[in-house]
């Protein structure tokens, strides 16, 4: 910045945007200066060039005690390390952290559904908004809590009351609920590449959305046989679904759809009436209504509810480490964590390399949201 | 923003019901007022939401009810049932194992870290919306990145950082001489992380605001700072006193910074102490349950007062698609 303006005080005036900024007297130009250059400054120093040395430190080997000057630079040894055999515990916590993707998703669609009932004009319709909006307040670390105290305990939770049978120690249940093979999980992932290409090009194609889709549908599930017969055998243990990380999926969701709900309910605020009423004179049915007149208007909302959803789900640390992180539980929030810090503490390079595995993922969703609202400035 | 839901109604008139052909059969049972659909699916809509409503409330409910009883009892007769007696025990305990400290703790981080995450947004917003400069895009770009940042991936080079620096500190009791497990390193790092998300928000408002505020008043020879406060700042109240009810929740509800920067016991702020509480108190559904109705309290309050604000904040954000 200083250089730019630097420029502008020495050289003639140029252009139309020099030339406004040459009626400031200098004493503004410092102002302004300081304005944008102690935020900046903070925000650069405490979040940008932490995660470059997050990432330079992902390719050495320090054991936090020593001064960094020991630290000795290993390549890819720790990504090595983490993403084969050798260390056990990425894929676990990776699949957690999908399954909470899906999850939340799922949830966003419950909290659309419930925005979309809401905005009917329900008597009551601010009730219901205050009491599905109210556990959105609550620290994700106090939600756990709650449904700890109250639902989760093994004798007397009110899950185990509802629930006939023999008391499930929800927190410390380790036991899966669905597991699912290595080989199967891959061919899984493979075939939902090969579904959303195909989707995409089918849509374009057919023109048909539903057609489009079914096309895809069919084609990935062939595909899906087709990959797991050449897939070789699991090489590590199987991953899954344990039931704490359900119990934990199930106060997620308690807190997910409200939010959720919020945001959508503002997006139909702004459907123009006279739309819904021309397509209802028209004689558009309900489903068909919401699919051409408003659904068409949340479109913004949907995307910045998809990347709060994945950003929530591949953040999420509070709750699991505030419920004592259980064998089952890990996510990458928890795993990055644990091996910085507390017993697992000596190992930075396994750590870093983890965290830069969370920041790769979250990378992508990142750029899409500064590009999605960025796009008019740049244009 | 529930409250706009009332126009919204009157606008669809009942003529359009009659249009309708979903309506047309049902107009001699309808009320005329209010334009239905039908009455059976009404009736199913007002049910599935309100048994939707309950059981959302089934967890909060319960806490509450736990805090009030005593132990055995809720051993004898599971979470949700006739308490015998109602007793504010829990409490007591749960405030003599030191919470009210912690509340302490978080009203001196979460003060002054709110006060400059709004100057500090302010500042970058006003300089990069209402003067051009050539990297305006870049920093807004940075800033609203950097907000979307894991918290996890930055931490270990921010806390040798926070360790490098010397510092005595007089507001904490432990003071160990460096920047780390003081409460200003805390503050240090909400700033600069929330600092992200307020700019973005509060720079898609200035961009609302007409240019020809400001420019009437640099023709009037006002200085920069002298728009900034006197002419931009005030306009800005609105979106300040949203952002300002979503920041403190936030702020009051982190428990991550506050437990890997503070892990001195006595100095963390309350919602990560909740930790600490589920260690000693794990057994005990009604200790756990009053400590976490004291900390949710703030909250509920906070939302309940300034809902309206709460959630324009939440939508300010999300809107600009």
């Amino acid at each position: 910045l200083s250089s730019s303006t630097n420029n502008r005080t020495a050289s003639p005036v140029t252009g139309g945007r020099r030339s406004r900024l040459q009626q400031l007297t200098s004493r503004d130009r410092i102002w302004l200066k300081f304005a944008i250059g102690v935020p900046f400054t903070l925000h650069i120093l405490l979040v940008w060039i932490p995660a470059i040395f997050t990432a330079l430190l992902s390719f050495m080997e320090w054991d936090n005690v020593l001064p960094v000057g020991t630290s000795k630079f290993v390549g890819f040894r720790n990504y090595w390390q983490i993403f084969t055999i050798f260390d056990n515990r990425l894929f676990p916590a990776l699949f957690n952290n999908l399954i909470l993707i899906v999850w939340l998703g799922i949830c966003s669609a419950i909290g659309m559904l419930f925005a979309y009932l809401l905005d009917k004009n329900v008597k009551g319709s601010r009730f219901y908004q205050s009491v599905f909006y109210m556990p959105v307040v609550l620290s994700t670390a106090v939600v756990g809590f709650i449904w700890k105290a109250v639902m989760f305990q093994t004798d007397r939770g009110l899950l185990n009351k509802v629930i006939p049978g023999k008391g499930i120690d929800f927190l410390g249940n380790a036991d899966r609920i669905f597991t699912l093979r290595s080989d199967s999980l891959m061919s899984m992932i493979v075939a939902a590449i090969a579904f959303v290409l195909m989707a995409f090009f089918a849509i374009r194609k057919t023109g048909y959305a539903l057609r489009g889709a079914g096309i895809a549908l069919v084609g990935a599930i062939i595909i899906y046989f087709l990959v797991k017969l050449v897939m070789p055998d699991p090489l590590d243990p199987s991953l899954g679904l344990s039931k704490n990380f359900g119990a934990i999926l199930v106060a997620s969701a308690w807190r997910h759809i409200g939010y959720v709900m919020v945001l959508y309910l503002a997006g139909l605020k702004g459907v123009d009436p006279s739309l819904r009423e021309a397509a209802s004179i028209d004689g558009a049915n309900e489903p068909s209504s919401f699919r051409h007149v408003v659904f068409p208007v949340l479109r913004p909302i949907n995307a910045v509810v998809a990347v709060i959803t994945v950003i929530e789900a591949l953040r999420a640390y509070d709750m699991i480490a505030a419920l004592g992180n259980q064998r089952g539980t890990e996510v990458m929030g928890t795993l990055v964590t644990g091996s910085l810090t507390g017993e697992g503490g000596g190992r930075v390079g396994i750590g870093s390399a983890y965290g830069m595995v969370l920041f790769m993922l979250c990378f992508g969703f990142i750029i899409y949201y500064v590009i999605n609202n960025f796009r008019e400035e740049n244009a | 923003m529930s409250a706009d839901t009332a126009p919204v109604d009157h606008l669809v008139t009942p003529a359009t019901s009659i249009g309708s052909e979903v309506d047309a059969h049902e107009m001699g049972t309808a009320p005329k007022t209010r334009p239905q659909k039908s009455r059976v699916p009404r009736f199913i809509l007002q049910g599935f939401l309100s048994l939707m409503a309950v059981s959302w409330l089934i967890p909060m409910f319960g806490a509450a009810l736990s805090s009030f009883r005593n132990e055995q009892d809720i051993r004898d007769n599971g979470v949700i049932s006739f308490p015998k007696q109602l007793t504010l025990s829990a409490y007591k305990e749960a405030l003599e194992k030191g919470l009210g400290r912690k509340f302490l703790n978080t009203a001196f981080i979460l003060f002054p870290s709110l006060f400059l995450i709004l100057l500090f947004s302010c500042l970058v917003g006003f300089a990069c919306t209402r003067f051009s400069g050539r990297f305006n895009v870049t920093f807004l770009v940075i800033f609203t990145a950097g907000n979307l940042m894991p918290q996890q991936v930055i931490f270990q080079p921010v806390l040798q950082l926070f360790k490098r620096f010397n510092l005595i500190d007089e507001l904490s009791d432990t003071n160990t001489g460096v920047l780390l497990g003081t409460k200003i390193s805390v503050i240090l790092i909400h700033v600069a992380f929330q600092t992200g998300f307020c700019t973005f928000v509060i720079s898609n408002y200035m961009k609302t605001l007409p240019k020809e505020l400001t420019e009437a008043a640099l023709v009037d020879g006002a200085s920069v700072n002298t728009q900034f406060w006197k002419i931009v700042l005030p306009l800005c109240r609105p979106a300040l006193a949203a952002l300002g009810t979503l920041e403190f929740t936030w702020l009051y509800n982190d428990f991550f910074w506050g437990s890997v920067l503070l892990n001195q016991g006595r100095e963390k702020p309350i919602t990560s102490a909740i930790a600490e509480l589920s260690g000693a108190f794990s057994t005990q559904d009604s200790l756990v349950a009053a400590a976490s109705m004291l900390i949710a309290i703030p909250t509920i309050l906070v939302y309940l007062a300034l809902q309206k604000h709460f959630i324009g904040g939440l939508t300010l954000g999300a809107n600009k698609g």
